[in-house]
């Protein structure tokens, strides 16, 4: 198409493919249907102190809109805006468990995700299960305020495998470490 | 055997014969026996391959297959195999003559001692001919610019991260590790003739990495965008003869920076206006093309085109596979082409042949809940859009060329 | 808890404010242990607690640790150790000047200051000398304009050590990544 329509732009054109060019090669599909006057959930008042990030924007992309807060082993689980991985709870682990003989890495990138219950961000820590082959189970790839490798601490392709016996990736967890 | 017996109505006797270890000679003596093959024993060869050709393209097999596939996009043939491990990264010796495989091993497979080294094969033979070990890389594959090798084939640089940032130098010539140094806050090395690299920061700088007689001086420029916001995708393109780096954003805007030791950065344009569209923008639900993969450009050097990945959705959609091809024309600023592309495609190169060819790779569609396993390359012509060849479990990974 | 820090009689948590020279540097008992106030009152070097910690945990505690402490990860422990960066003035520099706390993502000079805060007084536990001053939003902002970006930080981390050790009295273990950190595999 070469002039850019938005009516045009329906259910078909807007159906969001997760994990493009995932490391771990996934195609979890999301389909999307964007409607005119999307609802969002409203985030609490400002608060008062004027130094506060303000995060409505996140809870506005695609991810946030269509995340769920039931099933952990789905990649539109809330937490996994910007998980890039194995989930470890399809491969005997949990939402912040490693499988067994698996590794936590203390070392991880945190980002923040919205819980569309109460529409607030909530800190994440994606670390990753170490010292076992890929789990290559539910693969996943959020890619929400996640960057490039230049800046490390907000990029989720690398191996988070610090500080263990081992740095191989078996699959990663989303541990929540705070409000945000 | 009964088979051919029957075909040549040989005596019971000799039908018995040809059933056995004596058959051998029987058969030979039954000179009209249709479809021979000759029985002197073959002796086991091993091909070699030309030195790489403008033409071919290299395609990593993917997160968790090891090995880069060789294709020739003139033919859609498959060429070879050349061993590089998951999560390394191959580099090309620019004279043709060896490939470098950049890997990391542990002495007990997945336990043990931890062993980084870059394994160095010949190019036509395709045999290992030694490690050179280093101390440490990181683990992330699927990029261009964390081992790279000057133009003068003589010296490799592996970016590393430990967490902490830093550079590896390697000898070819010599084959032997040099020394490292540490790269606050930066990655993405990209060759900076005359001087030594440069680096894409955090800060949204440029950095200038001088190692001219042996020091390592690292200068940044201002800062020109933010790394957060609107970050630039990793891989930027090098181009040599014109001492440039083509750089693009998650938004889609271009920025060309003329390398050196004090690096200049032009001011961007916009993909989407130079498409004739509205500028794409990094906020929420606002619908645009943006672009999108793994490997979302590719930079024709000769003629100044810009090839990339471009899919319909909204921002912090980085990674989606795209949906179209844009043909840029970075001199004039413009969109000259959109090629429809099918499969998704989240990895984009071009040859710098005279006649370029698009390369695209799509992730396969692995069974059950995993993927990263082999996917459908297709070789594109860019004048037409015309699919020239499509070859099926190809790879899913990086594409890279040989110069 | 590797201090157990332990009030002075008759030392308010208002004197935190005092105008106390960064520069003044206080001789401590050997061995690195304070007889010293430990963690000073939250409130008294931070504007907003809450949002510097979370602020640290969003932009640090991936990698070092949501409470300072990713041992053994091969970068610097912060639990228990910080503090005594700001025993000197070049130690207490080097804090704002690393590239990864200069180039941080919080524009705000003294939100940044109120992380660094939280980093040095709450993960440092007692560990910054008595009367440390607060950094401040002017001091934050004048120092991340010198941010390290030409380098060996961990060259630079083991002189500021060494530093700490001859003038403080800080322990030995202040030069290694993390306390049980083997001596003399620093690179």
């Amino acid at each position: 198409m070469k002039l850019f329509n938005a009516d045009g732009l329906g259910e078909k054109v807007l159906r969001r493919f997760a994990g493009g060019t995932s490391r771990r090669g996934m195609l979890a599909r999301i389909g999307v249907a964007l409607v005119a006057a999307p609802v969002f959930p409203l985030l609490p008042v400002s608060r008062a102190e004027a130094a506060k990030p303000d995060r409505s924007p996140e809870s506005k992309t695609v991810f946030a809109r269509n995340a769920q807060t039931t099933d952990d082993t789905k990649c539109d689980y809330w937490r996994y805006c910007a998980i890039d991985g194995s989930l470890c709870t399809c491969s005997g682990g949990g939402i912040h468990s490693c499988p067994p003989g698996a590794e936590p890495s203390p070392v991880s990138w945190v980002g923040t995700c919205i819980n569309p219950d109460d529409g607030k961000a909530y800190l994440i820590a994606y670390r990753d299960c170490c010292g076992k082959s890929f789990a290559n189970k539910c693969n996943c790839d959020g890619s929400d305020r996640e960057t490039q490798l230049y800046t490390q601490q907000l990029n989720n392709d690398i191996i988070w495998c610090f500080g263990t016996k081992s740095m191989e990736y078996h699959c990663s967890t989303a541990v929540m470490v705070g409000a945000a | 055997m009964k088979s051919a017996a029957q075909n040549f109505r040989l005596s019971a006797a000799l039908r018995f014969a040809a059933a056995t270890a004596l058959g051998a000679v029987a058969l030979v003596s039954a000179s009209a026996h249709a479809g021979t093959v000759s029985t002197e024993p073959e002796e086991s060869t091993v091909n070699s391959i030309p030195a790489p050709k403008p033409s071919w393209f290299f395609v990593q097999r993917g997160f968790v297959l090891p090995g880069t596939a060789i294709y020739d996009s003139a033919t859609g043939k498959y060429v070879a195999q050349i061993e590089t491990a998951t999560l390394g990264d191959l580099a090309i010796d620019p004279n043709g003559k060896y490939y470098y495989s950049a890997e990391t091993h542990w002495t007990r497979r997945i336990h043990g001692t931890r062993q980084d080294y870059i394994s160095v094969y010949d190019s036509t033979t395709l045999k290992f001919e030694g490690d050179i070990d280093i101390p440490g890389r990181i683990l992330v594959g699927g990029r261009e610019h964390n081992f790279i090798v000057s133009d003068d084939g003589k010296t490799g640089y592996i970016y590393n991260f430990s967490p902490v940032s830093s550079v590896n130098i390697v000898d070819f010539a010599k084959r032997k590790f040099v020394k490292s140094f540490e790269l606050p806050g930066c990655a993405d090395l990209i060759l900076n003739p005359g001087v030594g690299l440069a680096a894409l920061c955090s800060d949204g700088s440029l950095a200038a990495i001088d190692l001219t007689g042996g020091k390592v001086d690292i200068t940044r420029t201002d800062p020109f965008f933010s790394a957060t916001t609107d970050p630039i995708f990793d891989n930027v393109q090098y181009d040599k003869a014109k001492g440039q780096v083509v750089m693009m954003s998650y938004t889609g805007l271009v920025y060309t920076a003329k390398l050196g030791a004090k690096p200049t950065v032009g001011a961007p344009f916009s993909l989407q206006e130079a498409a004739g569209l509205r500028k794409a923008e990094a906020k929420p639900l606002d619908l645009n093309w943006y672009p999108g993969g793994g490997q979302p450009t590719a930079l024709h050097r000769a003629s100044g085109h810009l090839f990339v990945l471009m899919h319909a959705g909204e921002y912090w959609t980085h990674k989606d596979g795209a949906s179209e091809i844009w043909d840029v024309d970075l001199a004039a600023r413009k969109v000259v082409k959109r090629i429809a592309v099918e499969g998704h495609p989240t990895v984009l190169n071009v040859t710098q042949e005279a006649s370029p060819k698009l390369i695209v790779v799509a992730e396969g569609e692995g069974q059950g809940a995993g993927s990263g396993f082999a996917g459908t390359a297709q070789v594109i012509d860019p004048a037409t859009g015309e699919i020239k060849h499509s070859i099926k479990d190809a790879g899913s990974g990086l594409v890279q060329l040989a110069n | 808890m590797r201090f157990a820090g332990k009030m002075r009689s008759g030392v308010k948590t208002a004197a935190m404010l005092g105008a106390v020279a960064a520069a003044s540097m206080l001789i401590l008992a050997r061995g690195g242990v304070h007889a010293a106030p430990a963690i000073p009152d939250p409130h008294s070097v931070m504007a907003d607690p809450d949002q510097a910690r979370i602020d640290y945990v969003e932009n640090c505690g991936g990698c070092h640790g949501v409470a300072g402490d990713t041992v053994p990860a091969h970068l610097p422990e912060l639990a228990g150790r910080v503090g005594w960066f700001m025993c000197t003035p070049e130690a207490r520099a080097y804090l704002i000047r690393l590239p990864n706390v200069a180039h941080s993502r919080i524009k705000d000079n003294a939100e940044l200051a109120d992380m660094m805060n939280y980093v040095v007084f709450v993960l440092g536990k007692g560990t910054a000398p008595v009367g440390t001053a607060p950094f401040t939003a002017d001091e934050v902002a004048r120092e991340r304009k010198l941010a390290l970006t030409n380098k060996n930080l961990t060259a630079e981390r083991l002189r500021l050590a060494n530093q700490l050790v001859q003038q403080c009295h800080a322990p030995a273990s202040i030069r290694q990544l993390y306390i049980t950190e083997k001596p003399g595999t620093a690179q």
